[in-house]
């Protein structure tokens, strides 16, 4: 009958009053955004069932796990979900192996013997095995964290600020991995994050919680503008970057320069030691993206590509501007003037020519 | 002189009666260590304060109502005679009854704290992943909790060893039935024999030390590394 999720959940905790009705479609994936103390967590335990809630209907994938009306209320082990929690919280007396073993184990759907490795595969974690959880990064941990709730093949992904334990120059060890899994899985999710960045790749539709309360619901493309600028209002021009995915496509030994192609277009630069084909995150100052109207002759060389503009926003200081952009689905920042903003007259869906004048960092992604 | 039939009986029987202690407080003081380790229970302090008692309470009083409740007209007596068992004091049973009250809180303490230092986030993971609340606590609770248990069996084990006075209560001091080394060296000093008493003494003194060395041995892991 109903083909959503739904979570309708009305919960006190001391002073604190926690009061949701929110709805999204199977397969997809809910960003929930909002400071420390909104009551995003207090959600996903809620959901999970590891906190008691007097009153709630929880339904996920069609299937009730609570109804407070009909005193339905599964416990949290009867409820097919992954959680991964900030910390990984990896069982530190078992081995990589055995981490991922202790879910298969309780799998009760007879999960196809081929689950094992393409989750392994999915998350390029097939040489940890034999690790203790104390020897692994933090982006390792956390990409066991999500394998093992992978193995249990939950219909319900709820991931809580997984990346905040994370150096921000690590993050890019966990978060492409992510997007595959919502790719390949096509498993509805609820990612909570304070940072809207993280977001970007990653979610459809968002939520922004306030004071225990959903303050705003929507597609990414309209509640991003949003949150995007309250995300740099802390960051000078020269701070803001992003990152995209891209795979090395061909090299120039003559000139020693690089090819690397994205969905959207290709860029050249300068040779680093990386094999042919392989997959790379391109992290990128947003001030080193250049825009304009018409290719010029210098510009059409390299690094020139088509794009349009999705979002115009203020940065801090009132000189400059933020610009968000996509080609073939790739998302760009941009921190242009807004002396030339305005003699460009940019506007959002307007068609433009994007430069990447250079790159920050380049790191090896070895997924698919 | 440990050839002696009556040292080697003695001997015998107080490690008979240690090792069971252990093994029936390990089953009995698992289930109430977790109960107060998780419990909110308005009533968990009054039972974790009854578990202590033996702690303080002087080992003659704790057998004084042992022997009543076990004797012919106790609750615990008229149970054990009508099921056939007779009654229990002056039996091995009887002191193993005695050994085990008198060591629960040997037991519990070092299980609870044990249990109370797992972080209690794993046990939510295993709750996600499938796992019911007796199969996170086999899988997860138990064996972070390794230390916690082998320090239990050691302390129940050493202390059943070094007791006396509810033995001597509850078992009477029968050589052969119910005389533990600790009795037999209050006999020979009582008959002047100081030299198998020094011998014996002296055993308990050497094992009892092994036993501490052991103990924060096993405990050298909880100081900090880093």
């Amino acid at each position: 009958m109903n083909s959503q999720n739904k979570f309708q959940i009305s919960l006190f905790k001391g002073s604190f009053h926690l009061e949701v009705d929110i709805e999204f479609q199977i397969g997809e994936c809910l960003g929930l955004w909002g400071s420390s103390g909104s009551g995003k967590t207090s959600l996903l335990r809620a959901v999970a069932g590891l906190d008691q809630v007097g009153d709630a209907l929880i339904i996920v994938a069609g299937q009730v796990w609570q109804d407070s009306s009909k005193s339905v209320c599964l416990a949290p082990w009867q409820r097919p979900i992954g959680y991964v929690f900030q910390d990984a919280s990896l069982f530190p007396h078992l081995d990589v192996e055995n981490n991922l073993k202790f879910a298969v184990k309780r799998n009760k759907n007879n999960p196809d013997p081929r689950l094992w490795g393409s989750t392994l595969e999915l998350l390029g974690i097939g040489g940890l095995l034999k690790r203790s959880p104390s020897l692994l990064s933090g982006g390792e941990r956390q990409r066991i964290a999500i394998a093992r709730a992978l193995l249990t093949e939950p219909k319900l992904l709820l991931l809580d600020e997984p990346l905040s334990a994370i150096d921000s120059d690590k993050k890019s060890e966990v978060l492409p991995w992510l997007e595959q899994v919502r790719e390949e899985l096509k498993i509805s999710m609820v990612y909570v994050t304070h940072s809207s960045q993280e977001l970007l790749g990653l979610a459809q539709s968002v939520a922004v919680m306030k004071e225990g309360r959903i303050s705003q619901k929507g597609p990414l493309e309209t509640i991003f503008p949003v949150l995007a600028p309250s995300q740099m209002i802390e960051q000078t021009a020269d701070e803001v970057e992003f990152e995209f995915q891209a795979r090395v496509s061909k090299v120039d030994e003559l000139l020693q320069l690089m090819r690397l192609d994205f969905s959207g277009g290709s860029i050249w630069v300068k040779r680093e030691n990386f094999d042919l084909n392989q997959p790379l995150i391109i992290k990128v100052l947003a001030q080193e993206v250049l825009i304009s109207t018409e290719v010029t002759a210098a510009s059409s060389e390299l690094n020139t590509f088509e794009g349009a503009v999705t979002n115009i926003s203020d940065m801090p200081h009132p000189s400059e501007k933020l610009i968000q952009l996509s080609s073939g689905g790739t998302h760009f920042l941009s921190i242009t003037s807004t002396k030339a903003v305005n003699q460009l007259a940019l506007k959002r869906q307007m068609k433009v020519w994007i430069q990447i004048r250079s790159v920050k960092k380049l790191i090896k992604f070895d997924g698919k | 002189m440990f050839f002696d039939p009556a040292v080697i009986n003695s001997l015998w029987l107080t490690f008979e009666l240690a090792g069971f202690t252990s093994l029936v407080l390990l089953i009995i003081a698992t289930p109430i260590a977790w109960w107060l380790s998780t419990t909110k229970n308005k009533w968990r302090y009054a039972v974790k304060a009854m578990v202590t008692l033996p702690l303080v309470l002087p080992p003659t009083v704790l057998g004084f109502y042992l022997l009543i409740l076990m004797g012919p007209k106790g609750p615990i007596g008229v149970l054990t005679q009508s099921i056939g068992l007779g009654t229990l004091p002056f039996t091995f049973s009887g002191l193993l009854v005695a050994s085990v009250f008198y060591s629960l809180p040997f037991a519990v303490q070092p299980l609870q704290s044990a249990f109370e230092s797992v972080n209690p986030r794993l046990v939510e993971v295993a709750h996600t992943l499938g796992a019911n609340r007796l199969d996170a606590f086999t899988s997860v609770i138990v064996p972070l909790s390794k230390q916690g248990f082998g320090l239990a069996l050691i302390l129940t084990f050493a202390h059943t060893v070094g007791e006396f006075g509810i033995v001597l209560m509850i078992g009477g001091n029968i050589p052969g039935k119910t005389q533990v080394v600790s009795t037999q060296i209050y006999n020979l000093v009582e008959s002047m024999d100081y030299t198998r008493a020094n011998a014996l003494a002296f055993f308990l003194v050497v094992f009892s030390f092994l036993v501490l060395l052991i103990m924060t041995w096993l405990g050298r892991n909880k100081e900090p590394t880093h």
